[in-house]
């Protein structure tokens, strides 16, 4: 079973057909028992970063999202979700999670912003997703950017304006700063990917 | 360049109307949020929705069907049909709409979509449905006289960055686009233009790409099987321009 995290950041139901379609149970919840006892973690989010750490502070998730990453179960943070990993956030002037060491800046410069629609990613380092192409197509919607302390930490990266780290990954934590479940058929590569991570921590010999 | 398969919705079945005439309709699929499924696994990157009884009456009314098609589309949706007041754009974005479209009020209250762009810039887009250059609102059931270029270079200078140019003389007429008043549009306005009406071939997909669209809209010629969706987005890809 796999947790989509509700503190009212946008809608879910796209994540959870998407996690339905690559053949894994989701549940949507907002009960920090139900994150803990998941086989894996979605953080999803839309939004300001400082409203959705009050909000996630308010309805107790932060201990049990940081006991299911000790516990070393996949954990998945899109967008606002992916941006929320990090220390330092521009955007409301606050703290993340901090699971993953770097802080998030503002797209500036000749570009539109906020960066909405297609664009391609491309993958920098192998990783555990070896099933994702090299040149991925996605759903992109955000106005920041994170800025990973170790650089190892990057993915794959998009060009828009600079190069924006598109995918994430530190041991069993990743991040997305497009969105899977709207990115068509490589979105929904990647989440079958990511679901193949959760067989892994059930069963590590079928994988 | 982005194909746009067209959902239209009446009384909650999606059907396909000529000329905009609802005397003229052919229902498609009952539901939907089906219909949505068949684009989505021929590999449709967004979906294009139309409230039709929306945009008849003024207000939004099949959202039981978009809440749906949103549940089931892993691609972006955009809406129109009927959207005359903020509240109804902001229940469409809580509802999950990656961008809402906009026709009779940007021509009735303009001041409106400027506080909409405001609001959720790139979300926004304004569709300008002309009957020989003039726009037709109210579900094209009424005429104006105003030209849709003067209309969208007014509307751009408040902030809106993506118009829906529609042929009403061509709409599910399989007539092929009216590639000279589409070329025409996108010199005078530097927004984003996403064109509709017409489409009966994966050549008029690629004739509306090589105008330099951002988009375009296909209904009848896919719902008929005279296109293939993976045809015509790879015509849109090979002749037309990145975005």
């Amino acid at each position: 079973m796999i947790a989509i995290i509700d503190y009212g950041a946008g809608n879910l139901r796209s994540i959870r057909r998407a996690i339905e379609a690559a053949g894994a149970s989701a549940t949507v919840t907002s009960d920090p028992a139900a994150v803990v006892a998941a086989d894996a973690v979605i953080l999803p989010g839309v939004g300001n970063a400082g409203a959705a750490m009050q909000r996630l502070r308010e309805l107790d998730l932060i201990a049990a999202i940081e006991q299911s990453v000790a516990a070393e179960k996949p954990f998945l943070g899109i967008c606002l979700g992916m941006q929320l990993l990090f220390d330092y956030q521009a955007e409301g002037d606050t703290n993340g999670l901090g699971l993953i060491g770097g802080h998030v800046e503002a797209l500036t410069g000749s570009v539109k912003v906020p960066h909405i629609g297609w664009n391609q990613s491309t993958i920098v380092r192998a990783s555990e997703m070896g099933t994702i192409g090299d040149e991925c197509s996605y759903y992109f919607v955000h106005s920041y950017y994170v800025v990973p302390n170790d650089r190892s930490d990057v993915v794959a990266i998009t060009r828009y304006g600079l190069e924006i780290p598109s995918i994430v990954a530190r041991n069993n934590i990743w991040g997305t700063q497009f969105h899977p479940e709207k990115s068509s058929h490589d979105g929904l590569a990647f989440v079958r990917s990511f679901v193949a991570l959760t067989g892994a921590v059930r069963d590590p010999v079928s994988v | 360049m982005i194909v746009y398969p067209a959902i239209d919705i009446h009384a909650g079945q999606c059907v396909r109307l000529i000329e905009g005439d609802f005397a003229r309709e052919t229902v498609y699929d009952v539901d939907p949020a089906r219909a949505a499924r068949v684009w989505l696994d021929a590999g449709a990157e967004w979906l294009h929705i139309v409230d039709l009884d929306g945009a008849a009456v003024g207000e939004p009314v099949n959202q039981d069907a978009i809440r749906r098609i949103r549940g089931e589309a892993e691609t972006p949706i955009q809406v129109g049909g009927g959207f005359r007041l903020i509240e109804h754009i902001a229940a469409a974005i809580d509802l999950g709409v990656d961008r809402v479209i906009l026709g009779t009020v940007a021509v009735r209250q303009p001041e409106l979509v400027a506080t909409a762009v405001k609001r959720w810039g790139d979300q926004i887009a304004v569709a300008l449905d002309a009957r020989d250059g003039r726009l037709a609102t109210e579900g094209w059931l009424h005429q104006s006289d105003a030209l849709a270029t003067d209309v969208a270079v007014q509307l751009q200078a408040i902030g809106v960055q993506r118009f829906i140019f529609t042929d009403i003389t061509r709409d599910g007429t399989l007539a092929g686009p009216n590639l000279t008043s589409l070329s025409r549009r996108i010199a005078e306005v530097e927004a984003e233009v996403i064109a509709s009406g017409g489409i009966a071939s994966a050549e008029d997909v690629a004739a509306v790409a090589a105008t330099g669209a951002g988009g375009v809209i296909v209904g009848r010629a896919l719902y008929d099987g005279l296109v293939e969706l993976p045809a015509a987005i790879e015509a849109a890809r090979t002749l037309g321009s990145l975005r």
